[in-house]
């Protein structure tokens, strides 16, 4: 069986017993790897009763068939674990190199069980799997961690850690990998941190060999011939990152500002990839296999790093009204270090400022107060003052002190960079996503606003359903892969079927894609009912569902939800409650009982 | 008549610092025969926003519209 290994390290940090684990073909075909095979694994070893932060949770370190192969921004892996966040079934996916040296050292993926008695670090190569001291380690940031653990065990390791916020347990922290990247969502450092597991370090250079060469040959030819041709790829994203997007969705209305009370922001050129490109470019990059190289190098007056992103320059600016560059910049460097999630983060810190200036909260802080930004960060990773409350993220914040409206949030996850209200699926698609408030379940802003693959009217609610559907499955099956998303942007699916046929040696359609990511779909959905969550759920912020917007291009427009919502569960084959029926179930091939 | 012109992302080289903003218009166009005339090839110039909201390149200039426009360009 090309395309994956076979074999998967269970590795118990209480009793320090390390397993190899075959999962076999039925599992890898059904659910390819990544995030299928990690919620097909989540949902057979992680129940209800689970506290996500107690020894009895997972972590689930995937790669997916394409990993580590030829394919352009297949260098990926995912970690998949019930969320201390949104109590979901949670997947965050990253890319720079870790997730190939893990292949390459012989396996397709890791789960991480139990707690260890003090701080540890797993190391992995091609001959052994050891359990290492990590009590040093306690403390330390990622790029001094990562250090560290590259300085102990010599060249050729990559090395996924956590920095402070994840060993206090903050809801909003993440692991890193590569010193810069970043699982970024859903608190899942906090899971990490919870085990006394401060980092994982991985080296491998095993041959990952394609069932078919040169039929692999002929496809990538093609496939990138697709990626040159399409200026997403071959000069937007070169050229200036995401932020590329920040002109783009301000001018149409849909970047929120002050914690979504507007929908554009006066300064957003002042923050766009354009103002990236002109005043702290310094340098680009790319993740292992990638030929796009979107990640910035940048430069401050005062400091150094990688990024921002176009979600962290929103998150940490005009969510929380700010609009110094340099200062956004620098808030970013500082999440990657502590190892915090740029949205959750700013968009919490936002929530605070909105309950601060309605005298919810008696705390010293306002929108545009770009000189706290960095101390807040601080407090929050190291559970200080109100970061202590800021660290459980903005639902548990805002309600707290009683204004649960003020939180940006869905499940409980911090929503993203676009106003729903003048981009109607991605509303839908915020509503229903498995992991809560998150834009890459189903892009809609792809046809909605970009026009790829073809301009559907943002603000009609017609045929949203079954268009948000047909994404949130396809990006399931990439997810699982694993590509990443702006590949998918240029290439159609029908290439990653033929891909993944040369590569494994299997027949797979494009059709069969769509399949796996619907039973994805399916089966996270019937975890988080498993875990109590229901249609109550499926909802947005009172703000986006109730205040139409006051200025601008979409203005005096709400999230019709309701009208979508319904149409949605019956194209998904689920009964009025979002329940998927028996029916369904059975179609997918899903014995979940 | 008056219309805002901005040209974004790799448009921008069509653009010189000084022309960003205001520009009088002599006589009726319609969104593409004005790139055109700034020297923006059209098949660079997918996305078009005026005011806000998304036309095609055969939109007929109104007085005060401001135009807005993109590369083909996606991220997130």
């Amino acid at each position: 069986m090309n395309g994956w290994t076979g074999r998967i390290l269970r590795i118990n940090l209480t009793d320090q017993k390390i397993n190899i684990e075959e999962p076999g073909h039925d599992s890898y075909s059904r659910f390819l790897g990544g995030r299928g095979l990690g919620c097909h694994i989540l949902w057979q070893e992680v129940g209800p009763p689970t506290d996500p932060l107690a020894p009895e949770n997972k972590l689930i370190f995937l790669t997916g068939p394409l990993t580590g192969t030829q394919v352009p921004t297949s260098g990926r892996f995912t970690v998949t674990s019930k969320s201390p966040l949104t109590g979901t079934v949670f997947d965050s996916n990253s890319g720079g190199i870790w997730g190939v040296r893990l292949k390459k050292a012989g396996y397709d993926g890791l789960i991480i069980e139990g707690k260890a008695a003090k701080p540890v670090y797993i190391l992995i190569n091609e001959k052994e799997v050891v359990l290492k001291d990590a009590q040093k380690l306690w403390g330390l940031n990622v790029p001094d961690t990562t250090g560290a653990v590259t300085g102990a065990e010599g060249r050729g390791y990559s090395v996924a850690c956590i920095g402070p916020a994840g060993e206090n347990r903050v809801k909003i922290s993440c692991i890193m990998n590569d010193n810069t990247r970043a699982l970024g969502r859903g608190g899942l450092g906090a899971v990490m941190g919870s085990k006394l597991l401060k980092a994982i370090a991985v080296k491998g250079v095993q041959k990952i060999r394609p069932a078919d060469p040169e039929k692999l040959a002929f496809i990538l030819y093609e496939t990138n011939k697709w990626i040159k041709a399409n200026p997403i790829t071959s000069q937007g994203l070169p050229e200036f990152g995401t932020p590329v997007l920040v002109n783009l969705m301000n001018e149409c209305g849909i970047f929120p500002s002050f914690n979504f009370q507007e929908s554009q922001f006066p300064d957003a050129e002042n923050i766009s990839g354009e103002a990236v490109a002109e005043k702290i470019l310094v340098g680009k990059k790319g993740c292992y296999g990638c030929p796009i190289k979107c990640t910035r190098l940048t430069q401050t007056k005062n400091d150094s790093g990688e990024g921002p992103e176009y979600e962290s320059i929103w998150a940490l600016g005009p969510q929380c009204g700010i609009n110094d560059l340099e200062a956004v910049a620098e808030a970013n460097y500082l999440c990657n270090r502590l190892g915090l999630d740029t949205i959750s983060v700013g968009v919490t810190i936002g929530c605070a400022m909105e309950m601060a200036a309605k005298k919810l909260v008696d705390a010293d802080i306002r929108f545009g107060d770009a000189a706290k930004l960095s101390s807040l960060i601080e407090d929050i990773a190291y559970r200080r003052g109100l970061g202590q409350e800021l660290a459980e993220g903005s639902r548990a914040f805002a309600r707290k002190y009683g204004g649960q409206q003020f939180a940006m949030q869905v499940k409980g996850l911090e929503l993203p960079a676009y106003d729903p209200r003048g981009v109607q699926g991605m509303g839908l698609g915020f509503a229903t996503s498995n992991r809560g408030g998150c834009h890459l379940r189903a892009y809609m802003v792809g046809p909605e606003i970009l026009g790829v693959p073809k301009m559907v009217d943002r603000f009609s609610t017609e045929g949203k359903a079954g268009l948000t559907i047909f994404y949130q499955n396809l990006n399931a099956a990439m997810d699982s892969l694993i590509i990443c998303r702006f590949t998918g942007l240029t290439v159609s699916e029908e290439y990653f079927a033929r891909l993944l046929s040369a590569v494994t040696g299997a027949d797979f359609q494009p059709q069969d894609l769509h399949t796996v990511g619907e039973r994805i779909w399916n089966l996270e959905r019937m975890y988080n009912l498993r875990e109590g969550f229901s249609s109550a759920d499926d909802t947005l912020p009172e703000r986006l569902l109730k205040e139409p917007v006051q200025h601008g291009p979409s203005k005096g427009h709400v999230v019709y939800l309701d009208r979508m919502l319904r149409d949605y569960y019956r194209f998904r084959g689920w009964d009025v409650q979002g329940v998927p029926t028996a029916k369904k179930l059975s179609e997918l091939g899903l014995e979940v009982g | 008549m008056q219309v805002e012109l901005k040209l974004f992302a790799s448009l921008r080289k069509y653009q010189s610092k000084g022309d960003r903003t205001r520009i009088d218009l002599k006589e009726t166009l319609t969104v593409g025969q004005l790139l055109q005339k700034k020297g923006v090839p059209l098949e660079e110039a997918p996305l078009v926003l005026v005011n806000g909201v998304r036309v095609d390149h055969d939109y007929q200039l109104r007085d005060g519209d401001a135009v807005s426009v993109f590369p083909l360009i996606g991220g997130g």
